[in-house]
């Protein structure tokens, strides 16, 4: 199934050569204290933000003790209080009268009776010492021991959790996720308080061992997909995870397609929602957008406000947004088909008019159309490159004024200027931009389409686009489930939304378990489906 | 997938020459439309006598700058329409010639109205209509006229107001006449087509009030009453493809009694005192045609049923007596007869059935109708017995009972 | 045969869209005049019987595809002769069918757009979708017929408001006596496109769950044949038989008629893509059958890499069978007869009178 990562598995994108992991990582720590600071240093280039704190602690023999942070990672108050403090301040505790304490049992008391803070690891090698300073926890070193000891002290400076900005609802909860990964996963936490609620950290990019975390819910989701989503993640062997996006294209199963396979979200409800339905999530620290796999068509077109309206409301905005999505691709080929190949079926009053309209016109159609479209994307990029005060002066001057001077001026049509306006307003209902991405692609195939052969070019497109959707598969589950095939159980909540009482069953097709909501008892797993 | 085929065959090479053709050569039907000259009006006349020029006919083609919103043009200046005329052996000749003249490609697709001049339609107009059958761009729905007394040459240089397009203002009148008066039946096309292979037809006519020259200007549109007017008349019987007669008045609504086409109209009837002088407002009628066969001679029962109201009365009756309403029911109902009785009597007598009274005897008794079908337009149609049963009943008087005359 | 599965209602989906095929918009049945709506469901009564014997033979060998058991029933090299007849049959109707659909847009609204286009862009089509494997054109299928139904829905909504239909164009009921309709049935019903659901031997070992294929084919058969039926009369009331036996589609004409509200008309479209969908299908699914024949007749590893060759010859005989579209119809009329009978009704009867003979005598010698 993963075609382009197998491909590519073998050519690793080496940014660096590998000298990155060079044997100097490979370091067991040794007892001198002066050794172990000098190599910490060293492995991160004497980076200013490495503070190192050397104390005393101890009376009368003296231990030697050393704490180095990362500036901006660690909350300073609990290294304050829960580290420092207790090495200084617990002189007593390290008196001992028979004399000098022996290296280990020190570095077992101070593990285990001074250190307060709420997680303790212990290092016995440079690397792991770094790869936990570079998570944020403060590294403490005592002279004479060979190894050390992160505390748990992350904090820094996070965004809080605000409102989201690309699914906003109006009657459900506004929070939406952050970059850190704790965070996130604990949004979800707080929403699905069942200790089935697994989550596998591991971590990927061999520069940037980025924090992945997989969530599900044990139970109802599917032991094979989870297998499958450890492998794909597994295969993944790069020096850099920017963001989900990365994870998506090494882990999708057909990424030359252009309809998005692997789901993306920004709110917690949306994630707890299919997780319940027995999906799987999965976050990347630093990004706020975890992914969730698998997903179907038709996912693309619900949004959590479906489940806070009333039934009844739900089903007609989703209508609306499928007719729209068809409004978006087969609009401005319909134009053209029609205009340039069928005229004979245009009724004849409004045929008057086009042809009134298109007189003064010096391009043919499909130019015109190629035109306008194209603007229309220059205008929503630009739109989102600008700085808010200025955005709105460009909508204004971009839909009116270029509009309407255009059509003065004779260079496109006013009927043009309508539908490629409706065109672009039908996209912005999608709620899920990566579908929104897919059919401004495709819709410029179709138009091509329409162009050359007319309404049959649309036909044959149509059945093109649809024999290869029908063909995509994400993470096993068939892409246009539940239409084909045809899985009558699952279209409760596929373009419908039945009420709640009417939805017992959770999507037959992803947990391939029966499982029963409202009664919730543990089905047993179905047999084979006919997959 | 694709992109399997694409590293692993060569064929992909092969697959993406012939994709290209398919692309670069150029899209065959692909028109713009300020290429087309959209025809609202045909028109076909008799040309000459010798095969040569056969056909003459006349397109009537929109401007449509002139005729869409473009109320920013202020005065008419140019004219809504253009015609032009040629002549031909076969329609599609003279039609193409007209390219010569015309601007543009003609478009075929949306005509609003076909006429046919008199003087052609007395010789025939049976295999006009096959060029509309055959082409992919006539639409049938199209009504066809027969210009009485004029050319249709003629008939499309007239201009008119309130609709700048002379054949949409035609259609119109035919339509809205057909709803509301009843006189003259529309005939499409198709309806046109499937008559003249069975037997007669009756297609409606037009005729132009005024001066054709003078109709032929702008003018004529700007004036408050204009000097040239078309006007929906007379029923022409076309027998055998040639026009035998026109009908109008009693016979030619007699038609649209029984061709079920009569929709709304007036009848008049009388008062004790005046003649004339009640109107009554049609609402629904319908025809039903049963036939039988009675002693080897079929026999044909016409019902007609109507339903309508009193609008206007120039006398003073007592209508909010059920006495009086039979009254004017009876009445109703003979005048009803009187136009289906006239309407039989002179068909019989042309020999024409317009009304496929044939295709009933056919559903009835199949047997006799295959041994008397060659027979029946000429001999036995006219024999034939045609019992008319007229059921008329006024519901109501409108807003007031009893009139305020005395 | 690749490994794939299809389940019920794709099968029905493809059945039901593949009877429909060309039959839907041409004058299908005319030979009987007003009683075609007769004489088409005449046919498909002697449908289910040629059904019957197919069953039989799926029954013994429910896992091989009619090239299969030809092998089997009647040894190696008569069967191979008897299953290459077969992929010649395939190949020549597919070809039909993508002549058909070219015809069809050239003759009604592309009428500059050379043949080659259309048929061309058709077949690679065809092809991409065959390549990608019979689960997708059976998913397809699924999508599809629910297109289907709503353009039917709607295109016989607006012709039955619009109120051209005229119920005594279809009386005299047998007005001229069973014998044109029988003799429509016999020669022109059953075989088109009924017993061209021979096809469908190929693809039955891919059913799910065998049991069902009764109650699929069955249903995809009365269904579509309800369908046919309902759709010639439609024709008849709406257009009158005369005009209908003179026109070469019909329900094209029909459609063109509808014009409500001065808003609703020209609604060719409908027809157009019904045909379109229609005819897609039938064509695949000749194409695939004649795909798996080849792949089981050579002994080839994968359907793949005979597609584009064999579509190339449907092109190329498309474009080669016929210079004229009157003689095409006449042959697909006359000239198809002798041969389409023996596919699809002597030779299965034949296959499955050995085969029991064979039967009966194994069990006999044990």
């Amino acid at each position: 199934m993963n075609t382009w990562g197998r491909m590519f598995k073998k050519k690793t994108q080496n940014v660096f050569n590998d000298e990155t992991d060079s044997s100097s990582i490979e370091y067991d720590l040794s007892p001198s204290l002066e050794d172990n600071i000098e190599k910490v240093r060293e492995a991160l280039g004497h980076s200013g933000d490495l503070i190192l704190r050397e104390f005393e602690m101890g009376k009368p023999l003296i231990h030697k003790v050393a704490t180095i942070y990362l500036n901006g990672l660690t909350d300073k108050d609990l290294m304050g209080n829960l580290v420092i403090e207790k090495l200084m301040a617990d002189i007593h505790v390290v008196e001992n009268k028979e004399g000098d304490w022996p290296p280990d049992l020190i570095g077992a008391y101070v593990k285990d009776h001074l250190l307060t803070a709420t997680h303790v690891e212990v290092a016995i090698d440079l690397k792991k010492l770094l790869s936990l300073l570079l998570s944020g926890q403060t590294i403490v070193l005592i002279d004479g021991w060979n190894q050390a000891f992160a505390c748990a002290s992350q904090g820094g400076e996070i965004r809080s959790i605000q409102e989201p900005t690309t699914e906003s609802s109006v009657r459900g909860p506004k929070e939406s996720f952050t970059e850190s990964l704790i965070t996130n996963t604990s949004l979800i936490r707080r929403r699905i308080k069942s200790p089935n609620v697994w989550l596998e950290t591991r971590k990927l990019g061999k520069i940037t061992q980025t924090d992945i975390g997989v969530m599900y819910i044990n139970g109802i989701a599917n032991e094979k997909l989870i297998n499958e989503v450890r492998e794909r993640l597994d295969k993944i062997d790069v020096d850099e995870i920017q963001g989900s996006n990365t994870i998506e294209e090494w882990i999708a199963d057909d990424i030359l397609t252009p309809w998005p396979t692997i789901m993306t979200t920004e709110r917690p409800d949306v994630v707890s929602g299919n997780l319940l339905e027995g999906r799987i999530a999965i976050f990347v620290d630093g990004t706020p957008i975890p992914l969730i796999v698998p997903a179907t068509w038709n996912q693309f077109f619900q949004t959590a406000e479906d489940y806070y309206l009333r039934w009844n409301i739900s089903v007609f905005l989703r209508f609306i947004r499928i007719i729209s999505f068809l409004i978006t691709l087969l609009g401005p080929s319909l134009f053209i088909a029609f205009i340039s190949f069928h005229p004979e079926l245009i009724p004849t009053p409004l045929l008057i008019n086009l042809a009134a309209q298109r007189q003064a016109i010096p391009f043919p159609v499909i130019i015109e159309a190629l035109l306008m479209e194209f603007t229309f994307e220059v205008l929503r990029e630009a739109g989102i490159r600008m700085p808010r005060p200025v955005g709105q002066a460009v909508s204004i001057v971009g839909a009116l004024v270029l509009g309407e001077a255009a059509v003065s001026a004779g260079i496109v049509s006013s009927a043009m200027v309508i539908v490629v306006a409706a065109t672009a307003i039908a996209s912005f209902t999608i709620p899920h931009y990566s579908m929104t991405d897919a059919v401004r692609l495709l819709r410029f195939i179709m138009m091509i389409l329409a162009s050359t052969y007319g309404l049959y070019g649309i036909g044959l497109g149509v059945i093109l686009l649809v024999s290869h959707t029908v063909s995509l598969r994400s993470f096993g589950i068939p892409y246009l489930a539940p239409f084909a095939p045809l899985v009558v159980a699952d279209q409760k909540d596929a373009i419908l939304r039945l009420p709640k009482p009417f939805m017992k069953n959770r999507p037959r097709l992803v947990s391939q378990k029966k499982t029963n909501r409202i009664d919730s008892k543990k089905g047993e797993p179905l047999g084979e489906g006919n997959e | 997938m694709i992109m399997k085929i694409f590293l692993l065959h060569k064929s992909y090479k092969i697959f993406l020459c012939i994709l290209s053709i398919l692309f670069i050569s150029g899209c065959w039907d692909s028109n713009e439309l300020q290429d087309f000259s959209i025809i609202s009006g045909i028109g076909i006349d008799k040309g000459g006598d010798d095969p040569e020029n056969r056909f003459r006919t006349t397109v009537q083609i929109i401007n449509p700058s002139i005729v869409s919103g473009g109320q920013q043009a202020g005065s008419v200046q140019s004219s809504p329409v253009t015609t032009y005329s040629e002549t031909g052996s076969t329609l599609k000749e003279a039609l193409r010639k007209i390219s010569n003249e015309a601007p543009a490609e003609l478009f075929f697709p949306h005509i609003q109205i076909m006429l046919i001049g008199e003087e052609l339609a007395k010789e025939g107009i049976d295999e006009l209509f096959d060029v509309v059958e055959r082409d992919p761009k006539f639409r049938v729905l199209f009504p066809v006229l027969i210009v009485k007394g004029h050319t249709a040459e003629d008939a499309l240089k007239v201009s008119t107001s309130l609709r700048p397009i002379p054949s949409a203002k035609i259609e119109g009148s035919l339509q809205s006449s057909k709803e509301i008066w009843g006189e003259y039946p529309s005939t499409r096309a198709d309806q046109a087509i499937m008559k003249l292979g069975e037997g007669s037809a009756a297609i409606t006519g037009i005729e132009i009030n005024g001066d054709v020259e003078k109709g032929n200007q702008t003018a004529n549109m700007q004036e408050i009453s204009q000097s040239t007017k078309l006007e929906i008349k007379g029923l022409a019987i076309i027998r055998e493809g040639k026009l035998e007669k026109w009908l109008e008045g009693d016979p030619a609504r007699g038609v649209v009694w029984v061709n079920n086409e009569m929709e709304e109209t007036v009848m008049n009837l009388d008062c004790p005192e005046k003649k004339d002088a009640i109107a009554i407002d049609i609402g629904r009628a319908e025809s039903i045609i049963k036939a039988k066969v009675k002693k080897d001679k079929p026999v044909i029962t016409i019902r007609i049923n109507a339903e309508g109201s009193v609008s206007e009365t120039h006398c003073s009756m007592e209508l909010d007596k059920d006495e009086t309403i039979k009254e004017l029911e009876k009445q109703l109902r003979n005048e009803i007869e009187e136009e289906v009785q006239a309407a039989i009597k002179t068909l019989q007598e042309e020999k024409s059935d317009v009304f496929g009274l044939g295709e009933y005897i056919n559903i009835e008794e199949k047997n006799y109708w295959k041994k008397i079908k060659d027979k029946w337009e000429e001999e036995i149609f006219p024999e034939s017995k045609v019992n008319i049963e007229v059921h008329a009943t006024i519901r109501r008087t409108g807003m007031k009972v009893k009139s305020y005359i005395k | 045969m690749e490994k794939a599965k299809v389940n019920g209602i794709q099968l029905f989906a493809m059945m039901f869209m593949f009877n429909l095929g060309t039959a839907v918009v041409v004058s299908y049945g005319i030979e009987a005049k007003k009683d075609a709506w007769l004489a088409i469901l005449l046919g498909m009564s002697l449908g289910v019987g040629l059904f019957f014997i197919y069953y039989r033979l799926f029954c013994h060998y429910p896992k091989l595809p009619i090239t299969g058991y030809a092998r089997k029933i009647l040894g190696n090299y008569l069967g191979w002769i008897v299953g290459l007849f077969y992929v010649l049959y395939f190949l020549q109707i597919a070809t039909r069918q993508v002549r058909d659909f070219s015809e069809l847009l050239v003759s009604s609204t592309m009428t500059e757009t050379p043949l080659l286009a259309i048929q061309i862009s058709f077949v690679l089509v065809i092809c991409y979708v065959l390549y990608q494997g019979v689960e997708v054109l059976a998913r397809t299928a699924e999508v599809f017929i629910i297109i289907l139904f709503l353009l039917g829905m709607a295109g016989n909504f607006f012709i039955l408001v619009s109120g051209d239909f005229e119920l005594h164009n279809l009386r005299p009921f047998l007005e001229n006596g069973w014998k044109p309709i029988l003799s429509t049935a016999v020669l022109e019903s059953v075989h088109f496109p009924f017993g061209e659901m021979v096809v469908f031997t190929m693809l039955l070992p891919y059913l799910n769950k065998s049991g069902s294929v009764k109650k699929v084919w069955m249903s995809a058969l009365l269904l579509s044949g309800l369908t046919l039926s309902w759709t010639a009369s439609l024709n008849i009331a709406v257009l009158g038989v005369d005009v209908m036996e003179r026109t070469t589609f019909p329900t094209l004409a029909t459609i063109g008629k509808v014009n409500l509200l001065e808003f609703i008309q020209r609604l060719d479209a409908i027809v157009v893509f019904t045909m379109l969908i229609t005819v897609f299908f039938k064509g695949s699914l000749f194409m695939y059958g004649a795909v798996i024949g080849i792949v089981d007749l050579f002994k080839l590893k994968n359907h793949q890499q005979i597609l584009l060759p064999v579509g190339g010859i449907i092109i190329f005989s498309a474009m080669t069978i016929a210079t004229n579209f009157s003689g095409y119809m006449a042959e697909g009329k006359e000239g198809l007869r002798p041969l389409v009978f023996p596919i699809i009704l002597y030779f299965p009867a034949l296959l499955l009178i050995v085969s029991m003979i064979r039967n009966h005598l194994k069990q006999k010698m044990n």
